[in-house]
């Protein structure tokens, strides 16, 4: 059976800082933020293929999704 | 025939080891994004953050507005009428479709079970913190 950790997308860097704003990521670190995807999207540093995500506005506590 | 695959839980950067899973996304405008998501049995079909709409090419007139229910109560689910293409980059063979239902406020994609888990088998194993993913044709 084949494990994979999707060690290529594995993010290194600590997300905390950007609650709330959707990052731009690339080789596991950040290299972009806006507060909303088509802004971070449009920003000139972001690639196609970079990781696009938002970061929960809270980031501690219980999910209950 | 593909084999079973093994994905340990994972930090996404914001604490709390968790089933996350990044699936290739191919949206109406052809272009492809990896995107992270809570593998979630809850969720009917899959489920993602309102600003993935336009990142994946959809306007509003590829959206539907619908009501639907979470844990909290009732909740407006815009809904994708046109798929896009998505696949689990250790199996870019095995691509499906997926019309996601995009919500405002959101803030996790959810993968749920009318697409990614009509394709795969997935076992989630909290005691030992990881998933199998079986493609369904090993697993018939």
């Amino acid at each position: 059976m084949a494990v994979s950790h999707q060690s290529d997308l594995v993010i290194r860097e600590d997300l905390t800082p950007y609650a709330g704003s959707w990052v731009a990521v690339r080789d596991g670190k950040v290299v972009a933020s806006a507060l909303d995807a088509v802004e971070l999207r449009d920003t000139p540093e972001v690639r196609e293929d970079d990781v696009l995500m938002p970061v929960p506005d809270r980031t501690d506590g219980v999910y209950i999704l | 025939m593909p084999e079973p695959l093994l994905i340990p839980y994972r930090e996404l950067g914001f604490g709390g080891a968790r089933p996350y899973l990044f699936l290739h996304l191919t949206g109406l405008d052809g272009r492809g994004r990896m995107i992270p998501g809570l593998i979630d049995s809850g969720a009917d079909s899959s489920v993602l953050p309102a600003g993935y709409a336009p990142l994946l090419g959809y306007g509003r007139t590829d959206l539907d507005r619908v009501e639907g229910t979470q844990v909290g109560g009732s909740v407006t689910l815009l809904r994708a009428t046109r798929p896009s293409t998505a696949y689990v980059p250790e199996f870019p063979e095995l691509a499906f479709e997926m019309a996601p239902f995009f919500v405002h406020g959101c803030q996790h994609a959810l993968w749920g079970r009318a697409d990614l888990m009509r394709h795969f088998d997935i076992t989630i194993s909290e005691r030992r913190q990881e998933c199998l993913l079986v493609p369904a044709e090993s697993a018939t």
